[in-house]
């Protein structure tokens, strides 16, 4: 679905950002992309969006290469969709209601088309409570939901979630984790960065780890986590659930949920 | 947390009539009270227009005059220069100060409450009119008049970017505050010249963010938006055709006199 070939991108102060990298993503996959700050995951996913161009390398989406004409740009970002990680960096308009509709109405749809997607789109985040009001006058969680909606509402096939769950307390990130299980079972590839190794174990089919602007390592969660090298290279931690079942010595098949762990260590006890 | 003037257009009771009337009305109130020279016509306006205001949009009179009290201290200064004279003839008031008399003259009385009257006039009906109409409804009834594509574009981008420098400039003074910034005048000062540098940076900096949040979701250069949907009640209507039968005859019964209270 995507591939980029050797791609390089530097910023304009000639800060390196993404060094010859080759990074493919499978259509309905769930990619967690990992790496301490710094190590380029925010770069990446502004170069799949199409917002950054690279300096070299080649970026190919659905076998074709990609143009960075304003048609061919328009047609890029109706497939792949970014939610940043500040809602803050995200929201702009007078309403909820308009800052849903705002994609839609770029992609030339009828107005009533337009006004289906975002009424749809509200009930499924569970918002339309919210909206006649200004964005900046919402809770922090609450622009978050409206921040996703506003790019559900375009309907993308990969949506890029910026560290979707940080500054959220418990309750509500467990409801974006529920909410990106429902995406992934409506067909989206979904695609997320993320500091929290506990979910990004229980969550992800695949990660790709980049440390300095490279991908040093990719694989099933629990290849990555076998790793150790590679953990202490690009400065991640094990899942809670490894560190305990490691201490546990055991050769059994590692759990993949607290759940799992919690129920192996009865079984032993 | 800076109470922002949009919360109230939310709970306004006429929220969902055509914002064309509400502008509408606004320019007609406005014309008639430049056209007053009486500041007992422009007082009548004033009342009413305070009283509308807090019955549409659900507000207390105190709540209501804390918001005009921004405009209210230029009005009050401008008119009270207006006031003032050296060496008045026939005054009203007078205050000598050895060479000089400070004082107030009949005119000059006369002239300052006429200014007074029809500045707080003006913005009682311009706050009516702000606090029951959204943004995006204005934007949108400008839009019908022809205003340029570009202008009204900028509008929104303006509005938005208010608040994002607000909000940073309000983070920014939390930061320094909590390291004593504001502890004395001259730290104070610095602090507030470091604030106004920095808040601008940042909040272009942020501007930047948004801007690219826009462009993947499609922007090329214009903001579209979808026409809303209004509901103007035939109650309204009744209601604005009474209220303003009452103050043009009022206007023509006492408005075109001149006189002072």
């Amino acid at each position: 679905m995507i591939e980029l070939k050797n791609i390089s991108y530097h910023y304009p102060d000639s800060t390196a950002a993404i060094a010859d990298i080759c990074f493919s993503v499978t259509e309905g996959e769930k990619l967690v992309v990992a790496g301490a700050n710094g190590a380029g995951k925010s770069t990446l996913f502004l170069l799949l969006n199409g917002i950054l161009k690279p300096r070299r390398g080649e970026y190919f989406f659905d076998g074709k290469k990609t143009g960075y004409s304003k048609r061919e740009l328009l047609e890029l970002r109706q497939q792949v969709g970014i939610v940043f990680q500040e809602p803050d960096s995200q929201l702009f308009s007078v309403s909820v209601y308009e800052e849903v509709a705002f994609g839609p109405l770029n992609m030339e749809l009828t107005h009533d088309e337009v006004r289906q997607r975002v009424d749809s789109t509200l009930t499924a985040l569970d918002i339309e409570s919210l909206k006649d009001r200004p964005p900046h006058l919402l809770s922090y969680g609450q622009k978050k939901r409206v921040a996703i909606a506003s790019v559900l509402a375009m309907n993308p096939r990969i949506i890029i979630f910026d560290e979707p769950t940080a500054g959220l307390d418990p309750a509500h990130a467990a409801e974006i984790i529920v909410l990106l299980e429902k995406l992934h079972k409506a067909g989206k590839t979904i695609i997320i960065s993320t500091h929290d190794m506990n979910f990004a174990y229980q969550w992800a089919g695949r990660m790709v780890v980049l440390h300095k602007g490279c991908v040093v390592g990719e694989g099933t969660p629990n290849e990555v986590f076998a790793n150790e090298e590679l953990l202490k290279q690009s400065q991640l931690e094990l899942p809670f659930i490894l560190q305990v079942f490691k201490a546990l010595n055991t050769d059994a098949k590692n759990p993949e949920t607290m759940a799992e762990l919690i129920k192996y260590i009865n079984t032993r006890a | 947390m800076v109470h922002y003037f949009d919360c109230y257009p939310i709970q306004s009771r006429i929220r969902k009539v055509h914002p064309g009337f509400k502008l509408g009305w606004f320019v007609l109130y406005t014309v008639l009270g430049l056209s007053s020279h009486s500041v007992l016509f422009l007082g009548v306006e004033l009342l009413v227009f305070l009283t509308v205001t807090m019955l549409t949009v659900r507000i207390s009179l105190l709540q209501l005059l804390r918001l005009m009290a921004i405009p209210a201290g230029f009005v009050l200064l401008g008119s009270l220069s207006v006031m003032l004279e050296l060496n008045p003839v026939h005054p009203v008031f007078s205050l000598n100060a050895g060479v000089v008399n400070f004082g107030v003259s009949g005119a000059g009385l006369q002239q300052g409450l006429l200014i007074l009257f029809r500045s707080f006039s003006g913005i009682a009906v311009l706050y009516a009119l702000v606090l029951n109409t959204n943004i995006s409804d204005m934007i949108y009834v400008l839009c019908k008049l022809k205003v340029p594509e570009v202008v009204l574009d900028l509008m929104v981008l303006v509005y938005r970017n208010i608040f994002i420098l607000s909000d940073t400039a309000q983070r920014i003074y939390i930061a320094q505050k909590s390291r004593m910034g504001h502890r004395n005048l001259k730290t104070s000062l610095r602090s507030t010249a470091q604030l106004g540098g920095s808040a601008f940076i940042l909040a272009g900096v942020r501007a930047e963010q948004l801007f690219h949040s826009m462009e993947s979701r499609g922007y090329t250069g214009r903001i579209n938006s979808l026409p809303a949907e209004w509901e103007t009640d035939k109650g309204f209507i009744l209601v604005s055709i009474i209220l303003f039968t009452a103050l043009l005859g009022i206007f023509f019964f006492i408005g075109l006199k001149p006189n002072y209270i």
